[in-house]
């Protein structure tokens, strides 16, 4: 019989090589797919187990993991949670962090970064190994600033440093508490997350300043005049047609100025003082004579057509990027072009974009790459990653930037349509936006601006959604940029 | 050497030497096995309570206590068995019960672990009453209708309503009073007794040849009523308990015993063809089976997922659990193998998979891979063919059930019910696999004792003859035919460097048998080429020969090097997880300390 005894020998040992195979393809081969399998929550209970670095703003860290005696070992903690929960995002239990920098900066938060393999390699000899912490860019001043002058209006403010693109502010109201979606108890996380994440665009959740698109509005005066001058055919002193009503070429459609009013007694004016007073029927016709292609193309300059990404990898589960900011999309008919240039119709624009429109300018037509993540740490706060300024794009000559400079300023002037923006002995370079709002009755008000105008130091960009335009929202406005300035300039 | 010698040899050597140094390797490896256990067990209470819990404590006493016990017993009731085996055993359920007391302690702790210690005491009181009873295997014999009847009533009493209840879809369960209990675990020890002293009456005539169809030797039509009612039970349980994994084993064992007794592959081919077709059909006429099938086929499938009962879920969290183990694992105490469902039974190997990683995962295989190669060993060894039978259909069942377990967790094979030998929560099944331990041993107890009395009987009388004396500096290197020497040999090799004096004595054991077999093969050469002119029977033999070094080569020498870098892996185990251990001792007091003073 040991004949037979030597075969079953040799299938028995058949048998174990194929439990080999699998557990080795299981174990090793098959492990990055099945640990990005979405069914898979080892990696959160991973990430929960171990303390998580911190998001650090100026020298404070406003979330931070504690030791908590239950399943998780760790807390998330946010010591400011509705002042910085845009910035931030959420980490919690129930679901995986899709929001803010606890998203974007997972990995790094965690120290499973490629850059952080060497103090991966350190923490095997300690206690517990913990992950990097993330300096963000931004200004607490200008933030805190921006977050009380909004105040309880639905809405969105951002600054940015021109000449780095560094983020200063990014506040989108309403706001949440992170701390009620990063509670162990699952129940009461899963009960806030269906609370907060009700109404989408209205939603605490969703970022305004980078998720949500809006018609700019006045503020695209900017990029008519900007494109206007590098046309060559214009400069800031050239005499422009203002009239009282402009009939919409091809159609019997007339549009007229804010309020009925007329730009100007003669029916013509320069084009510095067509954006002082935001002449509608004059830019029409302007962005008429340009053609559709010289508006985009400016507008694709500034940022226009693509994403922005502000922090994280693209490859990163859920980076923090601005949706791309349109225009003209869907026809280019000289009705939708005259329209297009002074920001009615199908533009549409993004809290950043407006305020990457201000800092283009500011920073003499170099427009920089904005980003929120200054540089991350390891758990022995040794720099493994810094960011360095890049530039996103040249959107116009340093000659035309300067001319459009020197029109926004003219903006805040007595006759302007932002007096109120001026501060004592600094010259404020802006521009004002009104535009349709989705509840009735209501308007979306814009500001973009920097100051101080001959070294730009801190470029804005501010957004009131649905504000009712009784209440006074143009000095409301006005009012949230200029605090944002005087806490950067003080 | 005179006959006086010889016979003072004999005596010698049967004579049981309770304190004596026969089973020193047993001691060691035993030492080794409770190491590990006791390491595992202070690691899941380390990291998981910061402290040495009484649990922990209780655990390593008691296992303490069941390897003296039965190392003792073993020591008077089957003092020649082998020593590889009761260690493995100690080591296999010492795992099991650290990887039970982490996932039990994690899920709030319900004292599953500790049940599952007095289940081990149970399970070793029982394996020590087999080895007392059973003196000689060759008894169990007598008792083959009984054993018969037994296991057939065992296997199908979850199906009598009083007794049976559905629990996860399949019913082997049977409950009376507060215990409940899985029947076929002890059935497949009953049904192999019966198998193989049935098989070995009939082997005769079930090997005779019947028709030639296509190339293949069948038997002959009326030969096919054993095998057609073991296939019909099989699928029986198929159907009726919902279990494809009990209906497996049986069959599969029956088909390998089938095998050894009659030598026609023929058998195999036509089971296994039957079977596959039972299986098919009951696929697509039963719903339950079907399930189970999609289940291995599509886990990822999001509908297949969220079924409400019988899920994907299960599955796929054992193998996010195997993942997150990777090559080296995270050690006990570590993971969350809790977030499978049955992490401590059912899927105790995924569980295991994510402490140990790849590497502890291949050593748990190897470990039982060395059980069931003693086993083979055995059935090779041994001198009758009940003896060989049970021998070779118990390792086979343990191989099926490791087969089955490990492959149906990972995706091998569909998902059934069976646990993993010797690790698995579950008194049952433990004490059942004590049993098959404790045969096992009995069984090597008797061919080893047998076995060395005949070879110091030969080596007696190869002093009287010189020409058929081998040196013994050539034994060490030349190849013998019988497989599993080469593999010993090398074995020992290795371990000689590490413990010297201890392996000396194992080695002298080897060697006598070596000379054994290396004189019946000389002989049997001899013979061949005495008997005349027989041209087609001399091509036989050397097909036969050249066959047997070629599965020498091939098979063997992988299998040994295999076990060879077992030992390394378990020496590597050991001191990864001492230096956890010790690692996590030190900075727990370190960081005690610091806090103390910074509070004084």
């Amino acid at each position: 019989m040991n004949k037979q005894f030597r075969k079953l020998s040799a299938l028995i040992l058949a048998m174990f090589v194929v439990l080999f195979g699998f557990a080795t393809y299981l174990q090793f081969f098959d492990v990055p797919a099945l640990r990005a399998n979405k069914y898979n929550v080892r990696e959160l209970y991973e990430n929960l187990g171990k303390p998580r670095g911190a998001i650090i703003v100026g020298d404070k860290s406003v979330a931070f993991s504690e030791k908590s005696n239950d399943l998780y070992t760790y807390q998330r903690k946010y010591s400011e949670p509705d002042l910085y929960s845009t910035i931030t995002g959420y980490f919690s239990v129930v679901t995986p962090a899709e929001k803010g920098i606890e998203a974007a900066l997972n990995e790094e938060l965690n120290g499973d970064s490629d850059a952080q393999w060497f103090s991966r390699f350190q923490n095997l000899l300690k206690d517990a190994p913990s992950g990097g912490s993330v300096v963000t860019t931004i200004d607490p001043d200008v933030q805190k600033a921006a977050y009380d002058a909004l105040g309880n209006r639905k809405g969105a403010a951002i600054a940015i440093e021109p000449s780095t693109g560094k983020i200063l502010a990014m506040v989108s109201k309403p706001t949440y508490d992170p701390n009620l979606l990063a509670t162990h108890s699952e129940k009461e996380a899963a009960e806030n997350y269906q609370k907060f994440a009700q109404g989408a665009g209205s939603s605490p959740l969703y970022n305004k300043t980078l998720a949500g698109l809006y018609a700019p509005g006045s503020i695209f005066k900017i990029i008519t005049s900007s494109a206007a001058i590098e046309s060559g055919k214009f400069n800031s002193n050239t005499e422009v047609d203002a009239p009282n009503s402009y009939t919409l070429p091809g159609t019997s459609v007339e549009i007229y100025n804010a309020n009925n009013k007329s730009c100007s007694g003669t029916g013509k004016q320069s084009l510095s003082d067509a954006l002082k007073v935001s002449c509608n029927t004059a830019f029409a016709k302007i962005g008429v004579e340009l053609g559709a292609t010289a508006l985009i193309n400016q507008a694709k300059a500034f940022g226009f057509g693509s994403e922005i990404l502000v922090a994280g990898d693209s490859d990163t589960r859920a980076p923090m990027k601005a949706i791309s900011s349109d225009l003209l999309t869907e026809s280019r008919s000289p009705d939708k072009v005259a329209l297009a240039s002074f920001g009615q119709g199908e533009d549409l624009i993004t809290p950043l974009q407006a305020a990457m429109l201000s800092a283009g300018i500011a920073n003499g037509g170099t427009v920089m790459q904005p980003y929120l993540v200054d540089k991350v740490l390891d758990s022995d706060a040794n720099e493994v990653m810094r960011t360095s300024p890049s530039v996103f794009s040249q959107a116009v000559s340093k000659e035309t930037a300067n001319q459009v400079r020197d029109m926004m300023v003219s903006v805040s002037d007595a006759n302007g349509t932002a007096p109120s923006m001026r501060i004592n002995g600094i010259d404020v370079a802006v521009k004002t936006g009104t535009a349709e709002a989705n509840v009735q009755g209501t308007l979306n008000f814009w500001v973009t601006a920097f100051a101080p105008a001959a070294d730009p130091k801190i470029a804005v960009a501010v957004f009131l959604e649905d504000a009712n335009p009784l209440s006074n929202p143009d000095a409301e406005i006005v009012s949230v940029a200029r605090e944002m300035f005087l806490a950067r300039l003080k | 050497m005179t006959e006086v010698q010889v016979e003072q040899a004999k005596h010698r050597y049967k004579l049981p030497k309770i304190l004596g140094t026969k089973r020193k390797t047993e001691l060691v490896l035993l030492a080794v096995a409770l190491a590990l256990t006791i390491t595992a067990n202070m690691l899941v209470s380390m990291r998981l309570f910061r402290e040495i819990t009484p649990e922990a404590i209780t655990i390593s006493l008691a296992m303490i206590g069941v390897a003296a016990l039965t190392h003792i017993a073993i020591r008077l009731f089957v003092p020649d068995a082998s020593q590889v085996i009761f260690p493995i055993v100690l080591l296999l359920n010492g795992i099991g019960l650290a990887m039970i007391y982490q996932v039990d302690s994690a899920n709030n702790g319900s004292g599953v672990n500790i049940r599952q210690v007095v289940w081990t005491c149970v399970a070793c009181v029982l394996a020590i009453c087999v080895m007392f009873l059973v003196k000689n295997q060759r008894m169990l014999r007598k008792y083959m209708y009984i054993f018969m009847l037994i296991g057939i009533v065992l296997l199908f009493l979850p199906l009598v309503p009083p007794f049976g209840t559905l629990v996860n879809g399949a019913q082997v369960w049977i409950h009376i009073g507060p215990l409940s209990m899985q029947p076929a675990e002890f059935a497949k020890i009953f049904l192999a007794i019966f198998f193989a002293a049935y098989l070995d009456e009939r082997k005769a005539t079930l090997s005779l040849a019947g028709p030639k169809i296509m190339m293949i030797q069948f038997p002959r039509l009326r030969d096919f009523a054993p095998l057609a009612i073991v296939l019909a039970a099989a699928v029986g349980i198929l159907v009726f308990q919902r279990d494809l994994g009990t209906s497996l084993l049986f069959f599969g064992q029956f088909l390998a015993m089938l095998y050894v007794s009659t030598r026609r592959f023929s058998w195999v081919a036509i089971g296994l063809g039957l079977f596959t077709v039972a299986v098919f059909v009951s696929v697509n006429i039963f719903e339950h089976v079907a399930a189970r099938f999609q289940i291995w086929l599509d886990p990822f499938n999001p509908e297949v997922y969220a079924r409400a009962f019988g899920g994907s879920g299960q599955l796929l969290q054992g193998l996010f659990g195997l993942s997150s183990g990777g090559l080296l694992g995270v050690g006990f105490g570590g993971g969350y193998p809790q977030l499978t469902p049955f992490a401590d039974s059912d899927f105790i190997f995924t569980s295991l998979g994510e402490v140990l990683g790849l590497q502890g995962i291949i050593a748990l295989l190897l470990l039982y891979l060395i059980l069931v190669a003693k086993g083979m060993h055995m059935a090779m060894i041994a001198k009758d063919g009940f003896t060989k039978l049970l021998a070779s259909g118990l390792a086979f069942s343990i191989v099926l059930q490791v087969f089955v377990v490990a492959g149906g967790v990972m995706r091998v094979i569909p998902l059934t019910g069976l646990t993993l030998p010797f690790m698995a929560k579950g008194g049952t099944s433990l004490c059942a696999n004590w049993i098959i331990m404790a045969l096992l041993l009995v069984i090597s107890n008797r061919c080893r004792s047998a076995n060395k009395a005949e070879a110091l009987t030969k080596n007696a009388q190869t002093i009287a003859q010189p020409p058929l004396v081998i040196p013994r500096t050539s034994l060490k290197t030349t190849h013998s035919p019988s497989s599993f020497r080469t593999l010993s040999l090398k074995t020992s090799h290795t371990l000689h460097l590490r413990i010297p004096h201890l392996m000396r004595n194992l080695e002298m054991e080897e060697n006598a048998n070596e000379h054994l077999t290396q004189q019946m093969s000389v002989r049997h050469r001899e013979g061949a080429a005495r008997t005349p002119n027989q041209l087609l029977i001399r091509v036989k033999r050397s097909f036969a020969f050249s066959y047997s070094l070629l599965i020498n080569k091939l098979l063997i020498k992988p299998l040994s090097l295999l076990i060879t870098h077992y030992s390394l892996l378990i020496n590597k185990l050991l001191i990864t997880h001492y230096s956890l251990l010790i690692n996590k001792l030190l900075i727990t007091h370190y960081s005690l300390l610091i806090k103390q003073g910074v509070a004084s």
